[in-house]
C-alpha cells in the first residue's frame, strides 16, 4: 500500500521538473550574450534529494534528465549525468544537510552548481571533441544558484503540504 | 497523530537505491560518451517539441508582453532623435531607390538577352519564437511554424535584419531552428565586396568564426557577409552580418540580427533553380558535371552541389557589374564556361 502511495507521490517532483524544463525553454531574451537559462531541474533534484528522496528515485531523475537533454537539443545524456551526479552527491550528504538552516542548504546548492558546471564542461568537451568555452557554464551555474532561494521557498511550502497528506516515508 | 515531519526517516531500501543509481548513471554516461544521436532521437525530440509547443506558446505570451513593453518605453525615450535619424535616412534611401530601379531595369534587359534562369520567388512562412534552448552549448529556437506550412529541414530562417539560422527539424505544431552561433552550425557565405567564399562556423560564442577563406583573402572589419547559396539549401545574397576582428586577429562574423531581441522569424522555402531548360544547356551541364564531379563536391549528400553552384555563378555573369563591359555574345560564351563565369563573378 505504501509502495502505491509512493509511486503516486513521485508525480510531484516529476511534474515540477516537467514545469521547470518548460520554464527553461521560455524565450526570455535577457541579452546575456546567448540567452542562457538556469538549470531549473537541478533545484528540484537538490531539494527532493535532501527532503524527500523517497519521492524522487534515481530512475525518475534519469527520466527527467533524459527529457531535458531531448528538449534542449544538446548532447544526449549530458543533463542526465549532471542531475544523477547531483542527486547522488546530495544524497550522500543528506544526513548532514537535513534540518540545517536555509543558508547552509544554499551553500550546499552553490557547491552542487559548481560541480554541475564542471561535469557539463567535461561531458560537453568529450562529446564535441574540443575544450568548450567554460564561461557560459559559469554564468549558468551562477544564475542557477541565484534562482534557488525563490524556488526553494515554493518547494518548502509544497513539501509542508506533502508532509500533511503523505507523511510516511 | 501524524508526525509533523519525516526528517528522521532514513533512506529506504538502501541497496536497491544504490543499484538503481549505479545503473542509471552508467546508462546516462554511455549515452553521452556513445554519442547516441540517431533518427529515433531526432524524431523523439521533434515529437516532444510538438507536444510542448502549445504550452510554450502560452508561457511565452506574458514574457513577450513584458519585452514589448520594455521595448516601447525604450522607443519613447528616443523618439525625437530617432525621428530625425529616420528622416535623414529616408532622404538617402530615396536616392538609392532611383538607382536601384534603374539597375533593376538594366539587369532585366541583360537577363532577357542572356536567357538566364530567373531566381524563383521565394515562398515563406512566418512564425513566432516560442522556445529558446537556453543551454550554454545549444543555440536553438523553437518556432511555431508547422511542417504543413511547407517547412523542412535545411531551410533558411531570417528575421527583419538577416539570416539567423536554419531549420533542423519540423513537426505537427512547431519547428526547431539551429542558430548561426551554435557549435553545429555551418553556413556557406561570401564576403563582400571581394566576393571571397567562406564558411561561417558557429562556436557557441556570440561571433561565429569565418573559416575556409582562400589564402589570398584580406578581410577588413565592416566587410559585408552574405549567404553564397552554395549547396543549394539557402538562397544566395541573404544578408548575414559584417566582419569583425577578434583580439587574436582572426576574422569573425557579427550577425546583423540580435538573437536576444528577435521574436518573429520567417522560414524561406527556397528551391534551388534548375537550369535545364534546353537540350544544349542540358548537354553543357552534363559535361560540366562530368569534368568536375567528385573532387570539388564538398557535401556527400548533395553530389551535384558544386557544379550546380557554379551554374548559379555563371548565371550571375549577367549581373550589371560583370556584363556591363561585355557584349551579349561574349557574355553568352561565359555562360557556357564555368571558369570564365567565375572570373566574371569576381
Amino acid at each position: 500500500m505504501r509502495d502505491l502511495s509512493q509511486a503516486f507521490w513521485i508525480a510531484v517532483p516529476v511534474g515540477l521538473s516537467l514545469v521547470c524544463i518548460l520554464l527553461g525553454l521560455v524565450p526570455v531574451g535577457v541579452g546575456t550574450g546567448g540567452t542562457i537559462a538556469p538549470i531549473f531541474t537541478l533545484t528540484i533534484v537538490y531539494f527532493f534529494s535532501v527532503h524527500r528522496p523517497e519521492f524522487f528515485p534515481p530512475w525518475a531523475v534519469f527520466f527527467i534528465g533524459l527529457l531535458q537533454d531531448v528538449m534542449s537539443g544538446g548532447p544526449l545524456g549530458l543533463y542526465t549525468v549532471v542531475l544523477l551526479a547531483a542527486y547522488a552527491l546530495t544524497h550522500s550528504q543528506r544526513l548532514f544537510l537535513m534540518g540545517r538552516t536555509f543558508s547552509i542548504l544554499w551553500v550546499g546548492f552553490i557547491a552542487i552548481c559548481g560541480i554541475a558546471a564542471a561535469i557539463i564542461w567535461f561531458g560537453a568537451s568529450v562529446h564535441y571533441g574540443l575544450a568548450v568555452n567554460p564561461l557560459p557554464l559559469l554564468w549558468q551555474a551562477l544564475i542557477t544558484a541565484l534562482v534557488y532561494p525563490p524556488i526553494s521557498f515554493v518547494l518548502t511550502r509544497i513539501n509542508r503540504q506533502l508532509t500533511v497528506v503523505a507523511p510516511a516515508a | 497523530m501524524r508526525e509533523p515531519t519525516n526528517r528522521v526517516k532514513l533512506p529506504f531500501r538502501v541497496s536497491s537505491y544504490r543499484l538503481s543509481l549505479a545503473v542509471t548513471l552508467t546508462l546516462a554516461s554511455l549515452l553521452l560518451v556513445g554519442r547516441a544521436e540517431s533518427y529515433l532521437v531526432d524524431r523523439t525530440r521533434q515529437v516532444m517539441t510538438d507536444l510542448s509547443a502549445p504550452l510554450l506558446e502560452l508561457a511565452s505570451r506574458p514574457v513577450a508582453a513584458v519585452r514589448n513593453f520594455i521595448a516601447s518605453t525604450d522607443e519613447y525615450a528616443y523618439v525625437f532623435e530617432e525621428n530625425a535619424r529616420l528622416r535623414a535616412e529616408n532622404e538617402e534611401l530615396k536616392a538609392w531607390r532611383q538607382q536601384a530601379l534603374s539597375l533593376e531595369r538594366r539587369v532585366a534587359r541583360f537577363e532577357a538577352l542572356l536567357d538566364v534562369t530567373v531566381e524563383p520567388s521565394i515562398q515563406y512562412a512566418t512564425g513566432k519564437i516560442i522556445g529558446d534552448s537556453g543551454g550554454p552549448f545549444v543555440h536553438a529556437f523553437i518556432v511555431n511554424v508547422p511542417e504543413k506550412a511547407g517547412v523542412a529541414a535545411g531551410q533558411a530562417v531570417v528575421d527583419d535584419e538577416g539570416l539567423i539560422g536554419r531549420v533542423v527539424s519540423s513537426g505537427a505544431t512547431a519547428s526547431r531552428v539551429l542558430l548561426l552561433t551554435d557549435l553545429n552550425s555551418r553556413v556557406p557565405v561570401r564576403v563582400e565586396p571581394a566576393g571571397y567564399r567562406a564558411i561561417a562556423v558557429g562556436d557557441n560564442s556570440r561571433f561565429p568564426k569565418i573559416e575556409f577563406l582562400p589564402p589570398e583573402a584580406r578581410l577588413s572589419p565592416g566587410d559585408r557577409i552574405v549567404t553564397s547559396g552554395h549547396g543549394g539549401l539557402m538562397p544566395p545574397d541573404l544578408p548575414v552580418g559584417i566582419v569583425v576582428m577578434a583580439s587574436d586577429g582572426s576574422p569573425r562574423l557579427q550577425t546583423n540580427s540580435e538573437f536576444d531581441r528577435t521574436s518573429a522569424v520567417r522560414v524561406l522555402q527556397y528551391e534551388f533553380p534548375t537550369r535545364v531548360t534546353a537540350d544544349t544547356d542540358e548537354a553543357a551541364a552534363g559535361e560540366e558535371m562530368a569534368e568536375e564531379a567528385l573532387p570539388a563536391s564538398p557535401a556527400p549528400t548533395l553530389p551535384n552541389a558544386e557544379p550546380a553552384a557554379n551554374d548559379l555563378i555563371v548565371e550571375r555573369a549577367g549581373e550589371p557589374g560583370a556584363a556591363a563591359g561585355t557584349d551579349s555574345a561574349s557574355a553568352s560564351d561565359a555562360s557556357r564556361d564555368p571558369a570564365s563565369g567565375l572570373e566574371g563573378d569576381e
